[in-house]
Formats: structure tokens, C-alpha cells, sequence
């Protein structure tokens, strides 16, 4: 205080820059405040805007004042004691305004933030010794309430650094089970609710949001944490929720985020590149939380650093579900980015065909607004209110509203805040139409007014908020937020029983139509005619194409984690029976048990067997069968092993080969993992895998890949992202090959492989890209900065990894006239399908098909046609769609697929070409013609700046020579009367940007004669477990035979990539599983990508034939 | 020197800053300004002997529920504030005592009762007999004040000392709290799931209250 004042023309500087960042030059706008900094003996007075943040302050007073300092987030304006008020820090999300710094000169001390000690007894004490710290953790991690109060009575300072990442705060939001009375005794003893880690500055909200802890953010908010504190990269509380990368927490974060948002979280935070959370949620295909963002006001055509909306990011992304939602809610399909492209667009160029024909087939009279309000926390000040003025125009119909102004003079409490939707404007017009300006200024339209009713419910619906109370008396009425967006789908993961009046049982696999969204994580859905509330936790979305109408042949897309739940009976501890591949480095399981034969064994539930699994290899085969530590084997192979010693079953196991089923049985037992140090762990596993990826050897065998690349799949990292793009295309191109011969005869379920691979920096890929310098960049102008690298990425593709294809794809073809014989009835393939972008999928498909035998020219032909509409449909992101078309004979005009009508028409275009068995090198060599011409199609359009959609379907139609489709399906797209077809889609992989691999596409679809598929009306998961069954059964018949033909390759690898689960329901023979691997388009293209010319596809082909 | 802990309650805009500052400092703050929550200290005599009040002036206009559970467990008299000028303010006291009630897991709790700017006769709208009914209710005080003109400021401090005393002598202090620190333990580990930290709570509340020699006799 005694130093220097620096108070020089650096003031009237800061003055002069105020006005101009400002604009507005008003007195009372601003505020002189004198600025010490006791730390370095050093005052200045600096001039803020009263409606700066703290926060905002603060990072002028860091810049201006004192830039190298150490932990400077920890740093905060201190508002010092005086007559008797005792000292604070200013809270960083409120306004300057909010605080009583009058007089001429306030004075505020700018310090460590450090317990604030009101009582004078206490303040002279240093009890932060390291040995009395190190206990204080202690204490803190074993949740001992008790001592820690008692150390913070004595004057312990709790606001300390753990490690760089942890504060004892924020220790005890993330690792304790039940944070509330620590988190609680640490404040009331003196812990700032604000106090950031060193690395990232993350606030406890912000660490409880990146972990998911519901508990500890209902905490944090009700002592009074403000959901509007930035982090180090200016990112909320909010956006962290939205960065799920964990598929198993969606629910979890989803609401959290609505905990937040409802507690007034600021809506449109941006990172470097200007992406909002819808943004990001669009692009990991979060829809619960698209919904709340965009209930809660989010920018719905907010644009990033790129001029993409989130339509645009769900285009590029294959994230249909997210797309649906956003038209849905007004979304405007016009907006052209920076690469002049709009969405529907970008969803061609990015080979999204679904998404684009979700665009396409959208019509502003879709638009379904929310016609709720958003639901606040009314005992907080709004940062709505601010806003509210200019936006209140209209409200005939409201209740006069306060403005922030008006409510300071007199105003009692505020016990309603009631956020009024633009109650003027007709509900049905589309959003984007009512404000077009309201989005892009400031998007918050909410009016607050003194209405007491609604306000005192919501009221104490927040404060009886706390988890404690949900067991005892308190029974919160599931409250509706909103109505949830048409059509919008669920499917039920894990049954629920309904515990009290206007709940919904569910069972497993039921689909779920969503009506509305309610507070507490709840939605209210319909089942088999039955509304009711349910835990949004027993379910997960899905989005259902309506593929055709004439064969009700709908396709459901899940994650793949829906799917294991479905198979997995996680519910009963039931033996299962897991069918495993040998992977790489083995099935992926540690075997264990007794080594001496159990005579006296007697199998206990508990105790059932002799052997069980010590440990599964994360991302192994075993672990993608959903084996679990200390799952006890039950049978090998089908021999009972319950009293078995170890040796004989390593024997046994040794002697299954490649392929294994187990049964096994999980015994519950209390467990908790916790899964930052398993990925820990992984990450380190990860790396020998990921050396290898980057010079896929030719002569590698096939099934290695799968290994490495599921492992990549689950490890990559953030940052790896756009390299894996890279990788994967690269792969398309060898799945293209192989599928080019293969395409219409049922494969048998051999290894994919190359799917999962990814690669794993950026400077192996520019290694890459090195290593083959002769492959010229194609750059596609038009196309996105993410477009882009896919285009480059593809050029990197390498011909090893083709030709390994091609190779496996000749052994796998004698393979498949052994099985093709037997192809009736339904099949399951499995095509992985092609993306220039960053996922990988493959695809299940049951198909009845009635011609017994593929190779007649008629049936080349329909299934060549099925090729192409699978190649139309390619997703992006985990999806694969694939069209069947089951109508059997060859006379009948294939019925028209989902698709808009340029697609089909191409498609149908192209299938007409071939005319003979031996059609793969004419298909592969038209269709290239067509794609490209599709390709210059949508880079014409990009020219345009708005996308005409009916210009661009003649040109489409007027490049297909010959048109059977009947456009007419295509408005009815979203409701889907029946669902048949299932695909099953991998979720984001943990670490964000890279896509999951592996998406797997499970299809079935009515034949014209239903009678031939005895199993169409049973359900859903039966449907699946029996095919599981039927597959297993087949390998175990057929795994001889195809060890015989496979070329020294190894012969099967998974039928699902993950595995088949049995519950005791019997297998049918009559199914076959059949896999293709991957179209010949993506290969065709990218070669033509790559020379523009086709001619070295010829000879290549030629040599596998 | 006893210290006592108090906390002003009531809606926004009521005046429980214009009170606490008026009786802090002595000072009427014309202009209006949301608390966010400001705490007090001063010294002052009752009765011929010295105190230190720590006055917590809180937020009418938010309310966290943990932290008001926090301040309420804290808080050893309570200032329940409203303006005769809003029924509203008025209305809102019952909710507000019945938490407090709940907290502290007692009916007696030393607390004031204060219809503030009782200045503004022209404005008023609640009755001085409406609030004295109510004060004889719940057995409490009853002052209409006005920060303003300084009418009756200090008597509701004072008030709310003497009030304090009368339930825990200091001689018997020691004694008192201990007991009473149980019963709050017993039955918040029923209520609310917080075992020991209620019991901390009041533990604290008595170590800050008597002299620092005595406290290993209780634990």
C-alpha cells in the first residue's frame, strides 16, 4: 500500500482504448479503480467499463499490471476491509456493477486468493505445514467430514494445490461419491469456490463437469457458484459437459448440462475456433443435449471459425439424429459456410447421403419451436435480465416484465423468473423465420416477470434439489421441460420397471417414441401404446430410416454400446456365451484358476467354476465381447470346464485355434473402476500399435488389424484426430477393393481389419505423405478446411494396404461360393463402409433374400445395385446405411430407397450398366463416371450461394439414363411407420475428434414373403441373440471348411467384430452370416482422386480375377 | 470479548444492508445495490459488557440453498427483516423462519422480528399489529425500524445480544453448547444425512465463544 502509485498516461492510454473497444463514451459506464498489487509492491489505476465481469477485469489487471505472473488465474480482485465490512473477493462472473465501488477512486487489491479469515483469532496462524497439508488431503480423499472441519476451524487454508490438476476442492468434487458435506464443510471453511487448478484453470465446476459429478455441481451451484466462470481457454462449465467423449456417461452429462443451463449457464461459449456447445455437441452427436442447448436459447445457426453451422458440423459429421433435431428446431438450411458450401452440400461432399436427405427433404413447415419456456433457477440473478429490454418488444400477451433496471428500485424478491418465449409470433412459423436477427445479436429472449405461480413452483422444485432429499420424503413431480422433437426416437438399453403412478416399464430393446423432456433426467416417452416417465439412462437415441416402403425395410441406427447392452444381459447373472476371434496378440484375456482338477468341486453362485478371467485386455477382442474381469468360464468350445484345472483349459483353448466360444457367467461383485486410470493404461498399451500403423506391412496378416485397431480406436487422442481421417480413407480404399469383388456373393465373416486403423499424430502422416510423394494432392477447392484434409488424406492412401486387400478379398472368394450356396433366407453382412471422413463402419445386414443362388445375372444385378445404395450412404461418423432391396425377382423396378432423388437415380443409373456375372470391373469402371459426376455436381452447387434443390435433382436425373424411382417417399422420411433394419453405430471414441471406428450396421428387412422368416415378428434383442447364435453355430460347422480355402489367411476373425452373446435362446440354422468389406466406389474414387484417370484400375482388377 | 454471530434475513430490497451498515458504520446508503453477501464486524456493549457482533448481511435478491443452510447453522441470532411498504416481504418471512427452524433443529432460536422503513408511513402496507402478531407467534421480537432516520437500529442488535445471552450464559456457556451441539448432530444424521459436520458446526460456533484452555475437556 506504502508503494509507488504508477499512476502516469498510462492511464489516459487505457482510457483511449476503452473508448475504443467500447464504442460508447458514457460517465457512468465506467469506473477509475486503483489497482494494488501487494505481491509486487505496485498500485496503478486502470478504468473498466462497470458492466466488465470481474473476470474481464482481471485479465486486464494480468496483462496491464503484471504479466509474468505464476498462477495468475489464482490471482482476483480483493476488495479489502473497511468501517467494519469484512474483506472480498469479487466474485468473476459478476459485473463490476454488482459491487459498492464508489467514491471517485475505488480501490480494490489484486492478490492470491487465499481463505479470507473473519475471524481475528485465526488470521495470524500459518497451519499449512506440508505435513499438516498432507494430512488435510488425506482427510479430504477419505471423506472424513469431521476432521477436515476441524482443521479448517483451527485456520487451515483450504484453497491449495493437490497436484496441477487438483485443488482440494476440487478433489473432493470429483473423487468422492458423495462430495455434498465435504464440499460444503471446505467452503465454510474458507474454500473459494473459484479457486483453479494450475493446469487448465479449472474450477471445481469445471473439474465436477468434466467428470460428470451430478452431485457435486447441485452443490457447488447451491453455495452459490456461478456457471459462468471461464476456464483457462475461455470455456464454461457447460461446454465441458458437452464434450463427452464417453459414450457410457452421455445421460450423465446430459444432465448436468441441463443442471447448468438451468442455473443460468451462459449458452454460446466459444472455443479458438468459435464453436459453440452445439457445435460440439453436433459433432459427438450428443442429441439429449442439443435439445436442452437449444431450449435454453443456444445459437442455433451459430457459426464457427470455418462458417459452419451445427447442421453443417452434423453434415460433415454423418450425425443424423443431431441433423433432425436442428431442422427441427428451425435450423436455416441456407447458410453457406466459408467454403460456400451449405449443408446439404457439405453432407454430399462428405459423402452423407442420409444427412443430406434429411436436409433436403426438409420443409420449414417441419419446424416444430419450442413452445415451453426454458425453466431457470429463480433464486438466481439473471444474466438474462440485461439482455431483456430491447427484446421485450412485443409481449402483448405477457405480464409487464422488470428489466435489470426496474427490478433494483423497490423490488421484493424475485419468485418468479418466467422466461417468456416470443410469445407473438404464430407457433407454427419456422424459427429461423420469426428472428432472423435474433440469433445472430443476442440470442436470449427471455422476460422476466413477477408471475408468482409459475415461479414458486419451479422455485421449489430447486431447492428441494438436493440429492439427499430424493430418497426420503421428497417425490419431485417429473416436471416437463419441453416437448422433445417429432419423431425422435429411443431405444431401451436396460429395462425399467415403472415404480410409481405415470412411469413407463420398459423392457429391453423396446423403441421408444420421446414426447417430452422433464427435469431430473427424465423423459417421457411412448412404448406399445403406453406413455409415461422414464430414466433417460435406460435408453439410448437412435435414429430410424425409413428405407423403402414397399418392404417396410427400415433401418435403426444405435450406437454399438446400445447394442452390447442389448446382447449383454447385464440385469440377471445368466451364463452368456461369447464367440471370440483371436486377435493379434491373442483373444485379449488373462485365464485363471486352479491348477489341480476339482473332483469335489461343488459350483456355488458365487463360486461356479474352477476358472475365470483375471484380466481383459482393454480393446481386445475379449473386451469387445463384453467379457469382464473375473467372469468365471463355464464351457470351452462347448465342454464343460466347471471342474476343470488351468492347464487343461489353456490346453483347450490353445487347441479352439482362432476361433472361440466361451461361456461364461459374471458373478456381481462390488467393483469400482475408475476409468481415467484404465485409459491411463491404455493410452501406454497403445503405442506399439500405433508405431505400426503408419507402414501397414504387405504381407501382414489380416486379422491382425482389428486388434490394433480397435485398440487405436479406443485410445487416440484429441490431437490425432485429423491424421486418423487419414488412415481410415485409406482403408475405405483397400475395404473398396475387397468389396469390389466380393460384392455380391455373402462373404463369410472374415477379419476386417484395416477398419479401426487410425494414425496416431500428425507427424507420422506427413512421414506418410512423404514416403509416397508420387501420388499427387487432389485438392477439392470447394470443400471445407475438414473437407480438405480428407481429400489430401486420401491421396496418402498407400497401394500395400490395397493390395493386402485385394489379396485377402481373392482368398475370401472361394470361401464365399462354399457359403453362397446356402444363402437363404437371412444373412448377415458385414460392410464396412467408406468415408472419406473420420469414421469407419462396418455393417450388419440381414437380408432375406429369396434367389437361393447369387450369381444369376439378375441377382448380380439387384445386389449391385444394393452396392450402390450402400455406397450412397456412406456415413461419416459410425453410421453405415445400407439400402437392401429385397424384392426378389429381377423384373420388378428395385424399390425406390430413402434416398433424395439424385441419389437414387445415380444409383439406379449405375446398376443398370452391369449385364453379366463377371460384373465387377464394368460396375468399377462406370461407376466411378457416376460418382464423379455427383462429385462435380455438388461442386457446382457450392458455386451457388443458395442450395436449389430442385435444379440439382434434374441434373441428377438428367445423368442417370434410365429413372424407376418414384420420389414419393421421401416427405414421409421421418416417421417410419415400422422399424426393421438396425444400425448399429459406434459412438465417438473417447479422446474427441477422431470417429469411431466400427460402426456396424445391423439390418433386417421384410422379405416380400414373410413366411420364409420365421423370426421377423419376434423382437428385437431375441432377433439378435438368435442370430448370434445361428453365427456361431455356422462357424463351428463351417470353420474347417473355410480354414481349407482361406490361402493361408486367417479365416474368420469376427462375425460382429464384437461378439455374439447367447442367452440360452437357440440358434436357427437358416441364417448365414455374410460380410462384405467394403465398397469399390470409395477405391475408384479415390483413385480418380488421385490421377484423374482410370486406367490403372483395370489391370489391377484384372490380376484378382 | 464473546462473539456473536448474526445474520440478516429477508427478500430483496427490504433493507437489511441500510440496517447493518447504518448500525456498523452509521451511515444511511441512499443508492440501492443487490448484496451479494457482506459480512460485518463490531464491537459494541450491552449491558456493560463488550461484544464483537459479525454481522452477515445476505442476499435478499438470490438465494443458494447450501449456502443459506451454511450461514443459517452458523448464525446464532437471526434478523428477520421486512418492509412494511410490500406484503410480499412480509409473506415471505414464514418460509424463511421455518428453514431456519429446520436447520437449527429447534424452535427457540434468538431472533428478531424488524418491519423496516417504517418512515414511509404513507407507503405502508402491512399493519405494526400484523407484524406484532405475528413476533408474538413465534415468540420473538418485534421493532419497526427505519434505517433512514436511524429509528430503533441498535435496539435490534442489542436486542438480539441480550436474547443470545438469556439462552446460552456465558457461565454456563461451555455446558449449553455442548448439549445442544448433540441434539443437533442426532438429528441431522436423520434428516439430512450429515453426520459430524452439524456437530462441527456447533463445536466450532462454541470454541469461538469461550476461551481456548477449555475446549480438550469436551473432546
Amino acid at each position: 500500500m506504502e508503494s509507488e502509485i504508477l499512476q502516469t498516461n498510462t492511464m489516459q492510454q487505457q482510457q483511449q482504448d476503452e473508448k475504443d473497444d467500447s464504442g460508447i463514451e458514457q460517465d457512468n459506464s465506467f469506473i477509475y479503480i486503483r489497482v494494488a498489487v501487494e505481491d509486487l509492491n505496485l498500485q496503478k489505476v486502470l478504468k473498466f467499463n462497470l458492466d466488465d465481469t470481474v473476470w474481464s477485469a482481471k485479465q486486464k489487471v494480468l496483462q496491464v499490471l503484471v504479466r509474468e505472473l505464476i498462477d495468475g488465474l489464482n490471482f482476483g480482485l480483493y476488495l479489502p476491509p473497511s468501517n467494519g465490512r469484512a474483506g472480498k473477493f469479487l466474485d468473476e462472473s459478476r459485473c463490476l456493477r454488482e459491487y459498492p465501488l464508489s467514491g471517485s477512486v475505488s480501490y480494490l487489491e489484486f492478490k492470491y486468493k487465499r481463505r479470507v479469515y473473519k475471524a481475528i483469532h485465526l488470521v495470524q496462524k500459518n497451519l499449512n505445514s506440508k505435513v499438516s497439508t498432507k494430512k488435510f488431503i488425506e482427510c479430504v480423499k477419505t471423506n472424513q467430514v469431521t476432521k477436515v472441519a476441524r482443521y479448517l476451524e483451527k485456520g487451515f487454508d483450504p484453497n491449495f494445490h493437490i497436484s496441477n490438476d487438483e485443488t482440494a476442492l476440487s478433489c473432493a468434487c470429483v473423487d468422492l461419491l458423495e462430495p455434498r458435506s465435504m464440499i460444503m464443510t471446505l467452503v465454510n471453511g474458507g474454500a473459494h469456490l473459484d479457486f483453479r487448478t494450475r493446469t487448465g484453470g479449472f474450477t471445481p465446476l469445471h473439474k465436477s463437469a468434466i467428470h460428470y459429478r451430478k452431485e457435486s455441481i447441485v452443490t457447488l451451484l447451491e453455495l452459490g457458484a456461478s456457471p459462468n466462470v471461464y476456464d483457462e481457454k475461455g470455456l464454461t462449465a457447460l461446454y465441458h459437459t458437452v464434450l463427452n467423449k464417453q459414450s457410457e456417461s452421455i445421460n450423465d452429462s446430459a444432465y448436468c448440462c441441463q443442471l447448468l443451463l438451468q442455473d443460468h449457464s451462459i449458452v454460446n461459449c466459444r472455443d479458438d475456433y468459435l464453436s459453440t456447445e452445439l457445435h460440439q455437441a453436433c459433432r459427438l452427436g450428443l442429441v439429449q443435449h442439443v435439445e436442452h442447448l437449444l431450449f435454453y436459447r443456444a445459437d442455433i445457426d451459430a457459426v464457427n471459425v470455418a462458417g459452419n453451422t451445427p447442421l453443417h458440423i452434423c453434415a460433415a459429421g454423418n450425425q443424423e439424429a443431431c441433423a433432425r433435431v436442428l431442422l427441427f428446431r428451425g435450423a436455416d438450411t441456407n447458410i453457406v459456410n466459408k467454403s460456400n458450401q451449405t449443408a446439404y452440400e457439405l453432407a454430399l461432399v462428405s459423402q452423407n447421403p442420409s444427412v443430406a436427405s434429411i436436409i433436403q427433404s426438409h420443409k420449414p413447415d417441419h419446424v416444430v419451436p419450442f413452445r415451453e419456456a426454458p425453466v431457470v433457477n429463480p433464486k438466481r440473478r439473471s444474466i438474462y435480465l440485461e439482455v431483456d429490454k430491447h427484446r421485450t418488444r412485443s409481449s402483448s400477451t405477457t405480464t409487464p416484465s422488470l428489466s435489470l433496471a426496474s427490478r433494483s428500485q423497490s423490488m421484493p424478491k424475485l419468485n418468479g423468473v418466467n422466461l417468456l418465449r416470443r410469445s407473438n409470433s404464430p407457433p407454427n412459423e419456422p424459427f429461423s423465420q420469426q428472428h432472423p436477427s435474433s440469433r445472430s445479436s443476442s440470442p436470449k429472449s427471455f422476460s422476466v416477470n413477477s408471475d408468482h405461480g409459475f415461479g414458486s413452483e419451479c422455485a421449489s422444485h430447486l431447492s428441494s434439489n438436493s440429492p439427499n432429499a430424493t430418497n426420503g420424503c421428497y417425490t419431485y413431480k417429473r416436471k416437463r421441460l419441453y416437448a422433445a422433437a417429432p419423431g425422435r426416437k429411443c431405444m431401451c438399453i436396460k429395462s425399467y420397471q415403472a415404480n410409481s403412478p405415470g412411469e413407463l416399464s420398459l423392457k429391453k430393446g423396446d423403441i421408444v417414441e420421446i414426447l417430452s423432456v422433464g427435469e431430473q433426467g427424465y423423459l417421457e416417452g411412448r412404448c406399445r401404446d403406453m406413455e409415461g416417465w422414464f430414466p433417460n439412462n435406460h435408453v439410448q437415441d437412435i435414429c430410424i430410416f425409413k428405407n423403402n416402403e414397399m418392404t417396410n425395410g427400415d433401418t435403426i441406427v444405435i450406437s454399438r454400446d446400445a447394442l452390447s447392452a442389448l446382447m449383454i444381459n447385464n440385469d440377471t447373472c445368466a451364463p452368456r456365451t461369447v464367440v471370440l476371434q483371436r486377435g493379434k496378440k491373442g483373444f485379449g484375456f488373462v485365464l485363471r484358476g486352479s491348477r489341480v482338477a476339482g473332483k469335489m468341486f461343488q459350483p456355488t453362485p458365487s463360486f461356479p467354476a474352477l476358472q475365470f478371467l483375471d484380466s481383459i485386455e482393454k480393446g481386445s477382442n475379449a473386451d469387445k465381447a463384453g467379457l469382464k474381469q473375473n467372469d468365471y468360464v463355464l464351457e470351452i468350445n462347448r465342454i464343460n470346464v466347471i471342474s476343470t484345472p488351468h492347464e487343461d483349459c489353456v490346453n483347450l483353448i490353445k487347441r479352439a485355434g482362432d476361433t472361440l466360444a466361451l461361456k461364461v457367467v459374471t458373478v456381481h461383485m462390488p467393483s469400482v473402476l475408475h476409468s481415467h486410470q484404465e485409459s491411463h493404461y491404455a493410452a501406454s498399451q497403445s503405442l506399439p500399435f500405433r508405431r505400426k500403423v503408419v507402414r501397414p506391412s504387405l504381407d501382414r496378416p489380416f486379422g491382425e488389424d482389428l486388434d490394433r485397431t480397435l485398440a487405436e480406436y479406443e485410445y487416440g487422442s484429441m490431437s490425432e484426430a485429423y491424421v486418423s481421417i487419414a488412415k481410415q480413407t485409406m482403408e475405405n480404399i483397400h475395404n473398396g477393393t475387397t468389396s469390389l469383388r466380393l460384392k455380391n456373393k455373402p462373404m463369410v465373416p472374415e477379419r476386417d481389419s484395416s477398419l479401426y486403423d487410425c494414425f496416431t499424430n500428425n507427424i507420422q502422416h506427413h512421414a506418410y505423405n512423404r514416403f509416397r510423394p508420387l501420388i499427387p494432392a487432389v485438392s477439392v477447392p470447394n470443400l471445407t478446411s475438414m473437407a480438405n484434409l480428407r481429400c489430401n488424406s486420401n491421396t496418402s492412401s498407400n497401394e500395400a494396404d490395397e493390395e493386402s486387400s485385394l489379396s485377402s478379398m481373392n482368398s475370401n472368394q472361394i470361401v464365399q461360393q462354399t457359403t453362397s450356396m446356402e444363402e437363404n433366407g437371412i444373412g448377415i453382412y458385414m460392410t464396412p463402409s467408406l468415408s472419406l471422413s473420420t469414421t469407419n463402419m462396418s455393417t450388419f445386414k440381414t437380408i432375406t433374400t429369396n434367389n437361393p443362388l447369387p450369381s444369376k445375372p439378375s441377382e448380380v444385378k439387384r445386389r449391385s445395385n444394393n452396392r450402390k445404395q450402400i455406397y450412397a450412404t456412406i456415413n461419416i461418423n459410425n453410421k453405415a446405411i445400407e439400402n437392401e432391396t429385397s424384392i426378389a425377382p429381377s423384373s420388378v423396378p428395385p424399390p425406390p430407397p430413402p434416398f433424395p432423388a439424385n441419389f437414387d437415380s445415380l444409383n439406379k443409373a449405375s446398376s443398370i450398366q452391369p449385364k453379366s456375372i463377371k460384373v465387377e470391373p464394368v460396375t468399377t469402371t462406370t461407376r466411378p463416371n457416376d460418382f464423379q459426376m455427383q462429385i462435380e455436381q455438388a461442386k457446382n452447387g457450392l458455386k451457388k450461394v443458395n442450395l436449389e434443390t430442385s435444379p440439382k435433382q434434374t441434373k441428377s436425373n438428367g445423368l442417370s439414363k434410365s429413372t424407376y424411382k418414384n420420389p414419393s417417399n421421401d416427405s414421409n422420411h421421418y416417421h417410419p411407420p415400422e422399424l426393421k433394419n438396425i444400425i448399429i453405430e459406434e459412438l465417438p471414441p473417447m479422446n474427441g475428434f477422431p470417429p469411431p471406428p466400427s460402426p456396424t450396421t445391423l439390418r433386417r428387412s421384410t422379405a416380400p414373403k414373410p413366411a420364409l422368416d420365421p423370426r421377423l415378428d419376434t423382437n428385437f434383442s431375441s432377433v439378435i441373440a438368435q442370430r448370434a447364435a445361428a453365427a456361431k453355430a455356422r462357424r463351428h460347422e463351417n470353420s474347417i471348411e473355410l480354414e481349407f480355402h482361406s490361402n493361408g489367411l486367417p479365416p474368420s476373425t469376427t462375425f460382429y467384430n464384437h461378439c455374439i452373446t447367447t442367452n440360452g435362446i437357440s440358434s436357427h440354422g437358416s441364417s448365414n452370416p455374410q460380410r462384405f468389406s467394403a465398397t469399390a466406389n470409395q477405391l475408384l474414387e479415390n483413385l480418380k482422386r488421385r490421377g484423374g484417370h482410370l486406367t490403372p484400375i483395370d489391370p489391377l482388377i484384372k490380376h484378382y480375377n | 470479548m464473546r462473539e456473536y454471530k448474526i445474520v440478516v434475513l429477508g427478500s430483496g430490497g427490504v433493507g437489511k444492508s441500510a440496517l447493518t451498515v447504518q448500525f456498523v458504520q452509521g451511515l444511511f446508503v441512499e443508492k440501492y445495490d443487490p448484496t451479494i453477501e457482506d459480512s460485518y464486524r463490531k464491537q459494541v456493549e450491552v449491558d456493560g459488557q463488550q461484544c464483537m457482533l459479525e454481522i452477515l448481511d445476505t442476499a435478499g435478491t438470490e438465494q443458494f440453498t447450501a449456502m443459506r443452510d451454511l450461514y443459517m447453522k452458523n448464525g446464532q441470532g437471526f434478523v428477520l427483516v421486512y418492509s412494511i411498504t410490500a406484503q410480499s416481504t412480509y409473506n415471505d418471512l414464514v418460509d424463511l423462519r421455518d428453514t431456519i427452524l429446520k436447520v437449527k433443529d429447534t424452535t427457540d432460536v434468538p431472533m428478531v422480528l424488524v418491519g423496516n422503513k417504517c418512515d414511509l408511513e404513507d407507503e405502508r402496507v402491512v399493519g405494526k399489529e400484523v407484524g406484532q402478531t405475528l413476533a408474538r407467534n413465534w415468540s420473538s421480537t418485534f421493532l419497526e425500524t427505519s434505517a433512514k432516520q436511524k429509528i430503533n437500529v441498535n435496539e435490534i442488535f442489542f436486542d438480539l445480544v441480550r436474547q443470545i445471552n438469556k439462552r446460552t450464559p456465558v457461565n454456563k456457556d461451555k455446558k449449553a453448547k455442548g448439549k445442544g451441539s448433540s441434539q443437533v448432530g442426532n438429528a441431522y444424521s436423520s434428516s439430512m444425512d450429515k453426520h459430524g459436520f452439524d456437530n462441527l458446526q456447533a463445536n466450532q460456533a462454541s470454541n469461538n465463544s469461550r476461551d481456548k484452555q477449555n475446549c480438550c475437556t469436551l473432546l
